[in-house]
């Protein structure tokens, strides 16, 4: 059996209510006065798989939606819980400490927006007259439409439809940035996606982003989909927040 | 008196949903706290998740695709205006064309059309050529081995 360790909380905090960890193990705390490391035991040369991965997130999501908690790396395990106290607790008490309180209240929301594409290239070409004009000469002259010539106006698409994913990724964050304490951007993964931002939002604060999430869904409903997930750990903040790009506690 | 619900945005409440394994996969696996000392929970099976098409907008494919898409888009439906008044536009700068040969004048045209942009913006997107050229290159190359 080795020790997995999902994150670091306060050792006041409620366990969530039947909640399981990886492979429906009994989640455990390895706690001092102050800490306390959520874990569960597991058999040492179990691998993990996908279910394992969600196991994981899902523990430290349902802490966070009521607790602050500072996320382990997937895939770290220690021998016992003698171990966790010494290489968790004890290693960076002050760091751990000091996370803790920066996060007090504070979950991440992620938001995720991608483009419906025919919606997309319908707006692009209703903004560009260029293009609208081109596509109608090359289905009117189909005779003349080259290879070089496809690649043109694909070009030109590509980089309107990038044009468009700019404007409607500003158009969201000025929505929602304003209702989060940070925002962190995830890179863009192509695929008509538009935005995927982390917001670092107070707990008492996120119904109001609900609102906000469910309104710009309503309105863009014709043009966009959004992925809304949370509340998670502060994954995207922890790195600025240690680095002291982000500071306030 | 009726106690009623008076919060009218309550029907825009957008609840979040829990990770699926992509969000873990592609934006939390790779944050979270490190220790110095610890056993690896090896991974296995999420090999071919993590290379999941992540198509770069730059590629010669991704080109031809949207040349095609956005030919076989049906605009008459939504564009009831637009199209007549663009259309105008083409056929005044496109006078030259009709009395040197349509077809060459088309062809002239279009180029113009799609290349005329700002210089700026060309300036901009130069890099993203870039890359689609190394895709093409890339491609052939894998061809030719």
């Amino acid at each position: 059996m080795v020790v997995h360790l999902y994150g670091v909380t306060t050792a006041d905090a409620p366990v969530p209510h039947e909640l399981k960890g990886r492979r429906d193990t009994e989640l455990r705390l390895v706690s001092d006065d102050e800490l306390a490391v959520i874990v569960s035991d597991v058999d040492a040369g179990t691998p993990a798989g996908r279910k394992d991965l969600l196991a994981h997130a899902h523990v430290l999501e349902a802490y966070a939606e009521r607790s602050t908690v500072v996320p382990m790396q997937f895939g770290i395990a220690l021998p016992d819980d003698d171990s966790v106290r010494v290489q968790v607790l004890e290693r960076d008490r002050d760091g751990l400490e000091h996370l803790l309180r920066s996060f007090d209240g504070l979950v991440q929301l992620t938001v995720q927006a991608f483009h419906h594409e025919e919606a997309a290239l319908r707006e692009i070409l209703r903004r560009n007259p260029r293009l609208l004009s081109a596509r109608e000469q090359m289905k009117a002259h189909p005779e003349t439409v080259t290879p070089a010539l496809q690649m043109e106006l694909g070009q030109a698409v590509a980089s309107a439809l990038e044009d468009l994913q700019e404007d409607d990724r500003i158009m969201l964050l000025d929505r929602l940035a304003p209702l989060s304490r940070a925002v962190a951007e995830n890179d863009a993964n192509g695929n008509h996606e538009i935005v995927h931002a982390a917001f670092l939002v107070e707990r008492d604060a996120q119904r109001q982003f609900d609102e906000a999430v469910g309104l710009l869904r309503t309105e863009n409903d014709a043009r966009m989909r959004l992925r809304y997930v949370g509340p998670q750990p502060p994954y995207n903040f922890l790195e600025p927040m240690k680095s002291g790009e982000l500071s306030w506690a | 008196m009726t106690v009623t619900q008076n919060r009218a945005p309550n029907r825009y409440l957008d609840r979040p949903a829990p990770s699926s394994l992509a969000d873990v996969i592609n934006t939390i696996l790779d944050k979270g706290l490190v220790i110095d000392i610890y056993i690896r929970v090896s991974l296995v099976g999420i090999e071919l998740l993590t290379i999941d098409a992540r198509i770069v907008i730059a590629s010669v494919d991704t080109y031809l695709r949207f040349a095609e898409a956005v030919g076989r888009l049906n605009l008459t439906e939504t564009q009831t205006h637009g199209i007549p008044e663009l259309m105008e536009d083409v056929t005044n700068s496109g006078a030259k064309g009709k009395t040197s040969g349509a077809l060459e004048g088309a062809k002239d045209k279009l180029t113009d059309m799609l290349s005329g942009d700002d210089d700026e913006k060309d300036e901009q997107s130069s890099s993203k050529q870039r890359s689609g050229d190394g895709k093409q290159q890339s491609r052939q190359q894998s061809k030719e081995s």
